[in-house]
């Protein structure tokens, strides 16, 4: 105990690090790692809430999946829907920043008008949406109608279903997005402009190209990372405008998940489809590690 | 981000504008566009405004007019706010979003502190299921998270509304960064001037974080406001019913009169809104911060 | 024919005027120093001359040609930037390419993806390379090409920063504050690094610094600013022997030249105790001089040489090894400063180590007068013996 004295400050220094943590760890353990471990091990099981007791079934939840007709749907809806989505909540973003940013008299007001779908509860407005949607009476068509254009069936046609919503989600990510440009692109050293300028860059494209989109570039890797996972993620906009409908031609991932475990009670078989899905982040992520230290090593 | 553009000095724009001049015109066109697409983006703001003042049968005219030819905005703010339980609905979410904010706050300062600037066993290793963590979304532990709750009884609570959020991974993925720039010689300092580290805590670096205590906390307040899928799952009863999931039950025709339900639409993103008018710069920092360090 | 010429610049920024309508010539080939305290307008000007920013009235020429409205990439000029600019993405060849790729290459080879199948791209760039690394031999870089700027120390990023400025063979070479990032050491190495350029290349140069003894010590002439306004524009020599005003004086020169009030009677000179009666030259409008450190020196207490000679109070001594640098005030004067370089080269160093007592003598065509305005009163006497010393 005598030579405790010496090395006190960092034992008691530990002590407080250990007591500083321990609620934050805890919970993480309760919230993150004890509940993961558990849809591992349902996932294995054919454990459903509304019957009593369950066996292992080995990976038959993961077998299934391959001959799930609804699965192999919402798994394509997902990537259809991906594949509407993500260009839309690049470039528009990109492009309005672009133009916002050289601005000096608009570009605040411009910022704020942008952004507000972004602040805004996307449940209501995306009631709005379907009411602006409406294919009888709704605003949207009556302004087609108005522009000489036949009316289209937004949320009630299976093959346009997915556009619609990807409008919607869309237009409540520009926002969103616009300001992570913006923030990139105010990080580019002025100067830099100017060099190019002097150098014969002072054509439009040959900022962009040469200045702009390289320096733009790790931003650029945050952001369609980020859309990318966000596209995964939709689920509140079915939630309110379609239901997965029609005919479940709206029926996404995280949707069909949700209604296996919450409305069908297939725990087991939605534990197996959470866990895919992780795997699918994970995936992403490490994705984006890897891009994101080769661009620093090479920077 | 505004003020760095507002700090350009003048001369660099207006050089910028004469060696422009043959295409002032164009710029004159692209602002004009630029307004255009913030008037799309706008509608449907204006359209649910505008609807909301209404009577039913006017909501769907197919010429659209902002102002009703009988105004009922009146009673159709009425109607959400007393006859319906709005009122209960708004409070509900404003409790979960601040209780959950509280103990995010209260349990992820400490332990952004101690992975920051305090050397302990196992340091790493809590960090990696930080990490790790922040990849994992609510839609895929919710399974488990709803069974415990089940298991105690705990369904239909405010707890039950707030309990998966009490830890927040970002934040303590955020205010470690946060800390760790905090420069060690200050806290050296403190400790010879005989500051105990929880003083150190309290009366340095606190004060210090407030930018992103500030950020974070307008990020998790709108999230949680917005948020429908866990309300979805664990609200069983009209009296534990957030704002957000209110808005799913006009999915069944929950409400005929459309002028009311616009109302109550507006009434559930009006908060939001508020807070953004007057907070925007924390907002936007907000999401930056999510991107900038990572 | 002049490399270039200003005439009559004038630049507000809001309410403030930064340049007041300011003109000056330099010749083909010269090597001119823009100098002055931060915010005389000196980095404005070269931003003006560059094309980066428009002058609100005045013109400016290059080899003759009114350029006013021409931008940057139609002057033919280069510049280092302070913080050298260098593009974060590109490699050390790319970035000196740039200039030529830009001046070579139309427009659609330039864009991604269309440069790698144009042809007019592909049979440019092997002349485009072989010009790039004749720069970066010449600037001792040629290893460096394929790294990135982030991999650079700060003396090899400057070498970039002048390549890139080189390789076009620019009318006029600008340069803003290029050496302020780089340690003491280093300074003095490019300072006679760039010298030798100029002199190998024969370009016009137009350097911006607040450094006097950069200014000093590389240029023919030097551009002293203050507030938007040129205060004298003449070789390093001139400004120091032969200054124009009290600002010129105490900018130039290190350490510091003392400026002394003085009073004037009819024919006399009073500094501190000691007057000096007969002056031959008319200065009723004189009140202040200037007189620096090494124009002064000490003297025994019996010499009566020098034509002022006052008892000298040391507060402080600097001893540098090859002279000592006294801080202290002149009888009578004991408001102002004043400064003596002692050095040992001619024998004060002896006068110092000895005497108890100092004084200090100096005569009067040591002095630069000054009016109440600090405008440099002139005598055609002393000036002429001022240049004939100075040169």
């Amino acid at each position: 105990m005598n030579g405790d004295s010496l090395v006190r400050p960092e034992w008691s220094r530990v002590r407080l690090a250990y007591f500083l943590s321990a609620p934050a760890s805890f919970l993480i353990l309760l919230i993150y790692v004890l509940p993961i471990l558990a849809v591992f091990m349902i996932s294995f099981t054919d454990y459903s809430l509304v019957y009593d007791g369950f066996s292992f079934v080995g990976l038959d939840n993961y077998k299934q999946m391959f001959t799930d007709r609804h699965f192999l749907t919402a798994l394509q809806n997902t990537l259809i829907y991906a594949a509407i989505f993500i260009p839309g909540a690049f470039v528009l973003p990109l492009v309005l920043a672009i133009a916002i940013q050289r601005r000096r008299r608009f570009r605040s007001i411009l910022e704020v008008l942008y952004f507000m779908p972004v602040t805004s509860t996307l449940t209501a407005m995306t009631l709005v949406w379907r009411a602006l949607l409406d294919s009888n009476q709704g605003a949207i068509n009556n302004l087609l109608v108005g522009l000489g254009f036949g009316k289209v069936n937004w949320l009630g046609d299976g093959d346009v279903v997915l556009i619609s919503i990807a409008m919607v989600s869309v237009w409540g990510v520009i926002g969103f997005n616009m300001v992570l440009f913006l923030a990139g692109l105010t990080a580019i050293p002025k100067n830099l402009y100017e060099a190019a300028s002097i150098d014969g860059a002072d054509h439009p494209l040959d900022r962009f190209f040469q200045v702009t989109w390289p320096l733009l570039a790790p931003t650029a890797l945050f952001v369609s990372v980020n859309t990318l996972v966000t596209a995964f993620k939709l689920f509140d906009t079915v939630a309110v405008l379609t239901r997965g409908g029609p005919d479940r031609a709206s029926e996404v991932y995280l949707y069909l998940a949700y209604l296996e475990g919450f409305e069908n009670f297939n725990m087991a078989y939605a534990c197996a489809l959470s866990l895919v899905f992780l795997t699918v982040l994970f995936l992403v992520a490490w994705l984006q590690t890897r891009l994101g230290d080769r661009r620093r090593t090479h920077a | 981000m505004s003020d760095i553009a507002l700090s350009q000095p003048q001369p660099g724009f207006l050089g910028f504008l004469v060696s422009l001049k043959p295409r002032s015109l164009a710029d004159a066109i692209g602002t004009c566009l630029l307004f255009l697409g913030a008037w799309l983006v706008l509608f449907p703001f204006v359209w649910m405004l505008s609807a909301s003042l209404k009577p039913a049968n006017e909501v769907y005219d197919s010429e659209f007019s902002f102002w009703p030819e009988t105004f009922m905005g009146g009673v159709n703010y009425y109607g959400v706010l007393f006859e319906q339980p709005y009122l209960t609905f708004l409070a509900n979410s404003f409790i979960v979003c601040i209780g959950i904010l509280i103990v995010q706050l209260i349990t992820a300062v400490p332990v952004a502190y101690a992975l920051a600037k305090l050397k302990f066993k196992g340091k790493s290793i809590l960090f990696g299921f930080v990490v790790a963590s922040l990849t994992i979304p609510i839609n895929v532990t919710s399974i488990p998270i709803y069974l415990g709750l089940v298991e105690f009884g705990l369904l239909d609570t405010y707890f039950s509304l707030m309990f998966p959020f009490f830890v927040s991974v970002f934040a303590i993925f955020l205010f470690r960064q946060f800390f760790r720039d905090y420069p060690d010689s200050i806290i050296d300092a403190a400790r010879v001037d005989g500051f105990s580290e929880i003083e150190i805590i309290l009366r340095l670096i606190l004060p210090a974080a407030v930018p992103a205590l500030a950020a974070f906390s307008v990020f998790s307040v709108v999230a949680h406001w917005n948020d429908l899928y866990w309300p979805l799952i664990v609200v069983q009863s009209q009296n534990k019913m957030t704002a957000a999931l209110s808005m799913l039950q006009y999915q069944s025709d929950f409400d005929n009169d459309y002028g009311r339900t616009f109302a109550s639409a507006t009434v559930v993103t009006l908060p939001m809104v508020i807070i953004f008018l007057f907070a925007r710069r924390l907002f936007i920092r907000s999401i930056t911060m999510t991107g900038v360090k990572g | 024919m002049a490399g270039l010429e200003l005439r009559n610049i004038r630049k507000s920024f809001g309410s403030t005027d930064v340049l007041k309508g300011l003109s000056l010539e330099i010749a083909d080939g010269e090597f001119l120093s823009l100098v002055g305290e931060s915010g005389c307008g000196k980095s404005t000007l070269l931003r003006i001359i560059s094309g980066l920013e428009a002058p609100d009235s005045g013109e400016v020429l290059i080899a003759g040609e009114v350029v006013n409205t021409a931008s940057p990439k139609d002057r033919n000029i280069s510049m280092v930037f302070q913080d050298y600019a260098l593009y974060p993405h590109m490699s050390v060849a790319q970035n000196i390419a740039m200039p030529l790729i830009m001046a070579r290459l139309p427009l659609h080879a330039r864009l991604p993806l269309v440069n790698l199948v144009s042809p007019r791209a592909r049979s440019i760039k092997p002349v485009i390379a072989s010009e790039v690394e004749a720069v970066a031999r010449q600037l001792r870089i040629e290893h460096l090409l394929n790294r990135r700027p982030a991999e650079l120390s700060g003396g090899q990023r400057q070498r970039v920063a002048l390549g890139r400025a080189l390789v076009r063979h620019p009318k006029l070479f600008l340069m803003d504050e290029p050496l302020s990032n780089l340690d003491a050491k280093l300074r003095v190495e490019v300072r006679k690094e760039i010298t030798e350029l100029h002199q190998s290349t024969g370009y016009t140069f137009v350097y911006v610094t607040h450094d006097q003894t950069e200014a000093m010590t590389m240029s023919h002439r030097v551009a002293l600013l203050q507030k938007g306004e040129l205060l004298q524009l003449a070789t390093p020599s001139t400004l120091y022997a032969d200054p124009n005003s009290v600002s010129v004086a105490r900018f130039i020169g290190s350490p510091e030249i003392n400026i002394l009030p003085v009073s004037v009677g009819a024919e006399d000179l009073r500094v501190g105790t000691v007057v000096h009666p007969g002056l031959a030259f008319n200065l009723s409008s004189c009140v202040q001089i200037g007189l620096r450190p090494e124009a002064a020196r000490l003297v025994g207490s019996q010499d009566v040489s020098t034509d002022f000679k006052l008892a000298y109070n040391r507060h402080l001594s600097e001893d540098l090894g090859h002279e000592v640098l006294l801080h202290g005030t002149l009888a009578g004067v004991q408001d102002t400063p004043f400064r003596l370089r002692v050095s040992q080269a001619i024998g004060q160093r002896a006068v110092l180590d000895t005497q108890e007592e100092l004084f200090v003598g100096f005569d009067c065509s040591d002095l630069l007068y000054f009016d109440a305005q600090g405008e440099r009163l002139r005598d055609a006497r002393f000036s002429m013996a001022m240049r004939e010393a100075a040169q």
